[in-house]
């Protein structure tokens, strides 16, 4: 049965439903999670005090999307400019996955440069087709096509060189 | 591995999994949802159209549950939008049916010498003013008033399509998507079933509400959603308990629940009071302030339904602080602080919080240094609670000063305390300029203690002498 959309849907629905989206995309970004709590608690705040309207449920996930990376985008910048924190602190704040070939995976993603570990985050993470990944990161189809190759590519790279052959 | 990766079959495994540990904690969405309680009461004075937070004391609470009812079905839906509207812009209405008038004025003057018949003219007021033509002025203009966008570049637009398809085609079904609605559907299916669905497998304690919100709320037609906001609680729903009903047993809080605007805040006689999601042992609280009546929402675990509730003192804690309340059906009692409450010095607070009685600290004490250009973070373990009672706490004159003055320190000494009188974390902070920063369930009291206790403080936790 076709789900039916709701505008003016209750936050903590909202919430519920793309906690995990706008995590997994902040933390794509940050790789820290005090930054990931920050910037989704941040983006859900925006949209509590904005209340945007939608068009569909598409329209809100892109719109949550695009909020979360620019969000996260900010926090990099000045992280990277304004913030020296120690190696063994790093490691502490640092996420870690169950299997070492999940954390394998997560490394090879975030070594990636952005526009490479945004567009295979989307599509891989968000299950994210390519036409909603053009329309989020306003990108054209065939741009959105090569960086999904190229990333595949180092991804495959830095995978062979941390050890996982074929 | 690295060809494996993206093949279908084993990348969805690998990548599911992986999407499955990237969720925030629930005391981080518990967070997020006390912030939102907090800050909705100033939210609802500048803009109508967003979630209503009242105190709890009104017997019936319409709240999001009745904007969502209002908006479950199309026809419905966009019935409410126009009605909000109308509430919102009454100037905007003889504007535009003033301006309308000029036109048809303007345009009767030119055609009239020309010989044109009356209906000409009639049918362009019809088409001017008429009912529909209105409708579509008055939605168009108001979703774009409507869908507010920050002053900075975070915020994505969000009405850019709407506005395109609107002028494109000026129906008064345009916004309802009646043209996108089928492939939207499709898509939609498609992405939430597979972004849901780690998500419910994810949950084991079965307390969240992502189950219910997404399994229970698409499936309601809008006469239920109606009755769902009545205090008769609905049994038909599988597995949801009703509380404060005859045999059931006591309900464990959920963020879900805690989040609802019928708890998130209440108000007792000595002022407004919000929750952080706290809850305490029934042999922490004490004698009853005031018996109140909340009218609970439905949410994903439980039914609809009307209870009894105790404001109750939280022992060893002044009631002007905090208060707990012990509602009828569900297992412990919530904190509560008041939003109101500045103790003039920083005795006043030691002596509400009950400080001195059993207060236990972190045994790590957190110095960030800001240096030009950078600030750098370490962590020192010492007795924290020996430090904290030598340097800070026992400044009992120190006075109350505005929060952005512990912002102004080059070196910052943060600790915490996990186990104390209240029931929920308090943070401290130490700034060199002088000011200690004490945070208590998202409220944030400031006092000058001098710069000389302040930097005692630092010195000895890091042992090593300030400038």
């Amino acid at each position: 049965m076709a789900e039916t959309f709701v505008q003016n849907e209750s936050i903590e629905t909202v919430i519920q439903r793309y906690k995990g989206t706008v995590y997994s995309v902040a933390l794509s970004y940050v790789s820290s999670r005090d930054d990931a709590d920050d910037i989704f608690q941040e983006v859900f705040l925006i949209y509590f005090r904005t209340n945007p309207q939608f068009n569909d449920e598409e329209h809100r996930k892109a719109w949550l999307i695009r909020t979360t990376i620019n969000c996260s985008k900010r926090v990099v910048d000045s992280t990277y400019r304004k913030r020296t924190v120690p190696m063994d602190e790093m490691e502490e704040e640092s996420f870690e996955f169950q299997t070492k070939e999940e954390n394998a995976v997560y490394v090879a993603l975030q070594a990636l440069p952005e526009k490479y570990r945004t567009v295979l985050h989307l599509f891989y993470f968000e299950d994210m087709s390519i036409d909603m990944i053009c329309k989020v990161l306003d990108l054209k189809a065939s741009t959105v096509k090569v960086q999904l190759m190229r990333g595949r590519e180092m991804m495959k790279e830095k995978l062979k060189e941390e050890g996982y052959n074929d | 591995m690295t060809d494996e990766i993206f093949r279908d079959g084993f990348c969805d495994d690998i990548f599911r999994s992986m999407k499955m540990q990237m969720e925030p904690s629930d005391d981080v969405v518990g967070s997020l949802l006390a912030k939102i309680a907090a800050e909705a009461p100033s939210q609802v004075t500048e803009n109508d159209n967003v979630i209503p937070f009242r105190p709890q004391a009104q017997p019936e609470i319409t709240g999001t549950a009745a904007s969502i009812a209002a908006v479950e079905s199309a026809p419905r839906k966009h019935f409410a939008n126009n009605r909000k509207k109308t509430n919102k812009s009454i100037w905007y209405y003889g504007t535009a049916v003033a301006a309308s008038i000029i036109v048809m004025i303007s345009t009767f003057a030119l055609l009239g010498p020309d010989g044109d018949d009356a209906s000409g003219v009639h049918d362009l007021f019809e088409q001017a003013v008429g009912p529909n033509t209105q409708i579509v002025g008055i939605d168009n203009q108001g979703n774009e008033d409507q869908t507010p966008v920050g002053d900075d570049e975070t915020v994505p637009p969000v009405s850019g399509e709407e506005n395109s398809s609107s002028d494109e085609t000026p129906d008064v079904s345009d916004n309802e998507g009646d043209v996108q609605q089928p492939e939207v559907t499709g898509n939609k299916t498609d992405n939430e079933g597979k972004t849901d669905t780690p998500q419910q497998n994810g949950k084991s304690d079965g307390k969240d509400s992502s189950n219910g919100s997404d399994g229970s709320e698409p499936g309601k037609t809008p006469s239920d959603k109606d009755t769902s906001d009545k205090p008769a609680p609905d049994h038909s729903d599988n597995g949801k308990v009703t509380p404060g009903a005859e045999g059931t047993s006591a309900i464990p809080w959920t963020n879900e629940i805690i989040g609802t605007s019928q708890v998130a805040s209440i108000s007792v006689s000595d002022g407004n009071y919000v929750v952080d999601g706290t809850a305490v042992s029934r042999s922490d609280v004490g004698e009853t302030i005031e018996v109140v009546t909340i009218a609970l929402p439905q949410t994903s675990t439980t039914n609809a339904a009307e209870v009894k509730a105790k404001v109750r003192e939280v022992k060893g804690v002044s009631r002007a602080a905090m208060v707990a309340l012990d509602v009828e059906g569900f297992d412990q009692p919530l904190v509560y602080a008041n939003t109101d409450y500045a103790p003039s010095t920083l005795g006043q607070l030691v002596s509400d919080l009950g400080l001195e009685k059993k207060t236990s600290f972190s045994g790590n004490v957190r110095c960030q240094i800001s240096m030009v250009g950078y600030s750098s973070n370490h962590s020192y373990s010492v007795d924290t609670a020996e430090a904290a009672w030598t340097y800070l706490l026992n400044q009992g004159s120190a006075q109350r000063a505005a929060d952005s003055n512990f912002s102004n320190g080059n070196a910052k000494a943060l600790f915490t305390s996990d186990s104390n009188q209240t029931g929920s974390q308090i943070q401290f902070g130490v700034s060199d300029s002088g000011y200690l920063y004490v945070s208590l369930m998202g409220r944030k009291h400031t006092f000058n203690i001098g710069s000389e206790n302040a930097k005692g403080f630092i010195e000895y936790v890091t042992g090593e002498t300030l400038e």
